[in-house]
Formats: C-alpha cells, structure tokens, sequence
C-alpha cells in the first residue's frame, strides 16, 4: 500500500513512511492525513514518540493490522478476564527493559493505539502485581 | 549531585528511593537520550534477555526511568493500576504520593466493588454516583470486605462437638479465613517488632501457634512488653481464599509484660539440655537458650473459646470484650461443671480425658482445684499414673533435627 503519511520521532530525523494499515491504528492522529498523497509534505514530529520506540510501534502493528477491533472495556466485569492470553509473539515483543515499556506505553497512548496500550498496560500491572511495596522497584 | 536532583527526580517520591539514586551517572535528560540512541545503532530489535518482573527490575536498577513514570499522565495510570486486584493496589498506593492520589480513585474502586463485593447486579448502591467524595468507594469497598469476612467467619458454627461443647467449625473457619498470629515486642524507645507465626497447628479445643525466627529481635533485656495480635486479611480471592497481598486487621489476644531478667530469674518449668522452659502467661510459654543463648522459641495456645470473636473484632489495642460470660462465684468457683483436660505437644494430643460432675476452687495464684461433687464419682475417674512418652523434634532449634524423649509422669 502506498505511503500515505510521513512521521519522525522527536529525537531523530529519521522519517518512518507509514502506509494505511498502519496508519488506520493511529486512531488519534489518523485523521489528520485523511486520503491525502502526504510522501511530499513535511514529515510529521512526534512529540512523544522517539525514533527507537516508534520503530517497535510500527513493528508491533503491522504484526497486528488484521486484528478485529477491541471491543470497549465494561466495568463491572474485571479487566483481566476481558484482556485475552497475550500471544507468544507479544510477550516476545515486550521482553524489554522497564524503561522501553514505559515508553511504549506513552506511545500507545498518544498514538491512541488501543490494543498495544492494553497490553503493554497488562504487562507492567502484572509486574507490579504480587510484590511487596518495598520490593516494587518499578518505578524506582 | 546537585544536577541530578534538579534535573527531575520527582519531589513526591519518598526520600529512601531518592537516596537509592545516589551514584547515578549524569544528566538524567542526557543519558535517556544516550541510552536511547546506543540501542539504535546496535540493533532495535535487540531484546534483553530477561525472564519476569524481578530480574528484570534486577537488570534495569541502573536505568534511570523514573521521570518515564512521571510521565504517564493520571488516566493511564488509572488504565495501568485497574488491572491490579485490591491487595496489589494497596501496595501500588505505598509506592509514592501521586501513586497514592491515583489508586485512592473512586472509579477504580468503584468497578472494583462491583465485580468482586457485589453479589447481585441491581444491587442499590449502584446508583451512587462517582462524584463523590474522595475515598468513599475505597472506604466502602473494605467495609464490605470486612462484613464479607466476618459473616463467613460465623457461618456454620451451629454444630457443636459434643466432647468439648465448642462449634465443630471453629478451626476450619480460621483457616480458611487464613488468620495468622503475630508477636509484637515492645523496646524502651517504642519500637515494634513483628514476628508473624512460623507454623500453627489445630486441635480439638485450642490452637497453637510457635514462633522460633527470633533471630531480629535486638537485645532482649530492652524488650519490655509483648502483644500476642491475630492478623485478619481483609480482600480474598473469587474462591474465597485470602488474597497474598492483602492488608491485614489487627486484633489484640493478649498483652503481656514482658522483663527478661525477671523472667529467667526463677526455675523453669521445664528443660532439656539445650533449653529451659518459662511460663510468660497462661497458656504462652518462652524457651531460652542455656547458657545465657537468648529466645530460643514462643508458643503460645488459645482456646477456641469465642475465640473467633476474639480473633475478629479486637482493635490493635483494645481485646474484644465478650458478653459477660459465666459469672464465676469467687469462693465456690465452678459447680457441676465437666471439664476435658488436654495433655498436648505442639502438634498432637498426647492423652484427654473428660471429667463430669467437678466443681472447682480457685486457689490462690490463679490456680483451680478440681474436685468430684460425689465421693462415688472420684473412683470413675481414678488418679492417672503413667509414664508418657513423645517425640519432640527440635529441628528448627538451632538446625539441630535429632529427635528426644521426655518422660512426663502424672501422679495424684
């Protein structure tokens, strides 16, 4: 598919062409190219997103651009049952030091990329989960 | 050092992890940046090699990524903290101020009562709206809890076992509320130490709980007094079971004065040759080692007797005070009473027997004579003379695990 956005991320001028697919999963800042032919304009800066982190982002959804779209979280019902099994592929993906999750988390976030924020979510909550406050170096 | 702190170590982060990041290199902004772009140039999709969680924290304390933390707006730690269960979301709010802020959230508590406490779904504090005040679902979510516990803690008391006239269920309800004993020394300057049971065993009428990691207690000529406390969990899980990280309530058994000198100034009521043995209270008994070795072990029996009430609605500092039981004449004790004296070790019955028809006496001390209301009765139940022998395993004493023989012998 044809590259229809150019983003870089804030530390690097390192441009990603991002095509459709991808682009489709960006749900906060998707609408901003609309269909427009966007390989002549200005690449894009994120402001939260670093060059590495964006990689790892483009990475995770292309593995995942035929996912069906999530269902909205329901609060009565506990999170974790509505999260599915993460995939061998994603904890693969997120074998990364602390420091790379907190910043995919930021990305997801920004980039308003449902799925990925779920998951990288789940993953830091299950560190957290089962330590003692003075054993909970997430943070620290 | 002075870069350091005002490049961003977050204010509210308790001082003990500010003092953790002494000995960090550099410019935090300078070498999130570096860190960033030296994984680049090697490879992106180099994956470290980590396992879980805690190697992972292990591997990464060098990495400074606490202002990444600080980062994460309030709404994705909201996001972040809602798939914790209760008792990890209590140890989450220990971590730091904000931490705390955002886990007090009335929405996160909120779902959390109604997918855990609430049992039907058109239940009528549903319609509580989320404005409003601040705790108001936290503070209603363990109460709820709480209630949940001590109704379970009642249910099934009905039965009586008719051998020792105690609810049959009393043991099991205590273990499957998952109840634990804890010590409280007392030093001079008030400091605590809390020591949680090593093992705990069941009987008919009574439980008994030992302690024998004594092994961070400071001197203990300065210790000064003792509380024996029961711990109650206050979140379990969907099948009932205490929840890991459950917060506790505290509950007062007994408070015991405690003064090692006085203590061991009198002849012990018992040794082998590795300890002797002191009463500190009735039913609470302190080994120390000979020689002069310190505390070796505490063990400790409570009767069953309205003992879930004691276990359950005691503060920290106040026992819980019963209905008045029976009213006991100060001359003629007890009268037409049976009693079933329990001989024990910390894991068995070693003989019981049952006595009816006794009256008792107090004695001076504390102490109660027993006697059959009819001569005829006295021959029903003649003196027991015996030699008793059990095996005492002292294999947490010092990893000694050889096994020794006492020979007790009742007489008249």
């Amino acid at each position: 598919m044809a590259t229809i956005a150019q983003l870089k991320g804030w530390d690097s001028e390192e441009v990603f062409n991002v095509d459709g697919e991808i682009l489709n999963q960006f749900s906060s800042i998707k609408e901003l190219f609309g269909n427009a032919d966007a390989s002549n304009s200005e690449p894009l800066s994120l402001p939260n997103v670093s060059a590495a982190t964006f990689q790892k982002v483009i990475e995770w959804c292309k593995h995942h651009k035929d996912d069906p779209s999530l269902p909205p979280l329901k609060c009565n019902k506990a999170i974790s049952e509505q999260i599915k099994d993460v995939s061998d592929w994603d904890r693969e993906f997120l074998h990364v030091d602390q420091k790379t999750l907190c910043e995919l988390i930021l990305a997801a976030g920004y980039l308003g990329i449902d799925g990925l924020f779920r998951l990288t979510c789940k993953t830091v909550a299950d560190m957290i989960s089962g330590t003692t406050s003075d054993e909970n170096n997430f943070q620290h | 050092m002075s870069a350091k702190s005002s490049s961003g170590v977050p204010k509210n982060i308790r001082p003990m992890n500010a003092r953790k990041k002494v000995g960090l290199s550099g410019d935090s902004k300078v070498s999130a940046t570096r860190a960033v772009r030296q994984r680049k140039a090697a490879s992106p999709r180099t994956h470290t090699s980590l396992v879980n969680g805690n190697e992972l924290i292990k591997k990464t304390n060098n990495l400074k990524i606490s202002e990444l933390v600080e980062r994460l707006s309030d709404e994705i730690l909201i996001l972040l903290f809602s798939y914790l269960d209760a008792g990890d979301l209590l140890v989450a709010a220990r971590v730091c101020r904000r931490w705390l802020c955002v886990s007090n959230d009335n929405m996160l508590w909120q779902s959390m009562y109604r997918r855990c406490l609430l049992k039907t779904k058109a239940g009528k504090d549903i319609g509580i709206p989320l404005d409003t005040p601040t705790l108001f679902w936290k503070k209603k979510c363990i109460e709820k809890s709480v209630e949940f516990r001590n109704s379970r803690a009642q249910a099934n008391l009905n039965s009586i076992d008719p051998f020792t006239t105690l609810p049959k269920q009393i043991s099991g309800n205590l273990q499957q509320l998952g109840v634990k004993f804890t010590l409280a020394f007392y030093n001079g300057r008030g400091t605590h130490h809390y020591i949680t049971h090593n093992d705990c065993f069941y009987h008919r009428m009574a439980v008994s709980a030992r302690w024998h990691s004594l092994g961070n207690l400071p001197d203990v000529s300065r210790l000064h007094s003792l509380k024996l406390l029961a711990l109650n969990p206050v979140f379990y899980d969907q099948k009932g079971i205490a929840c890991k990280n459950s917060p506790c309530q505290r509950s007062l058994l007994e408070e015991i004065p405690f003064s090692w000198s006085k203590l061991t100034s009198v002849d012990p009521i018992g040794s082998d040759s590795m300890v002797d043995l002191y009463l500190i209270h009735p039913g609470v008994v302190m080994a120390a080692w000979k020689n002069g070795g310190g505390m070796a072990f505490i063990s400790a029996n409570f009767h069953y007797n309205k003992l879930i009430d004691r276990c359950l609605c005691g503060t920290f500092n106040t026992r819980h005070v019963g209905s008045a039981g029976d009213s006991l004449s100060s001359i003629h004790g007890f009268f037409d009473y049976n009693a079933t004296v329990e001989l024990r070790n910390q894991r068995q019955t070693i003989w019981s027997q049952q006595f009816r028809n006794i009256h008792a006496i107090n004695q001076p001390g504390g102490a109660r004579y027993l006697d059959a209301i009819n001569e005829s009765d006295l021959y029903s139940h003649p003196p027991l003379e015996k030699p008793i022998q059990f095996l005492w395993i002292s294999g947490p004493i010092k990893n000694k695990t050889e096994k020794r023989k006492l020979t007790l012998r009742f007489g008249e």
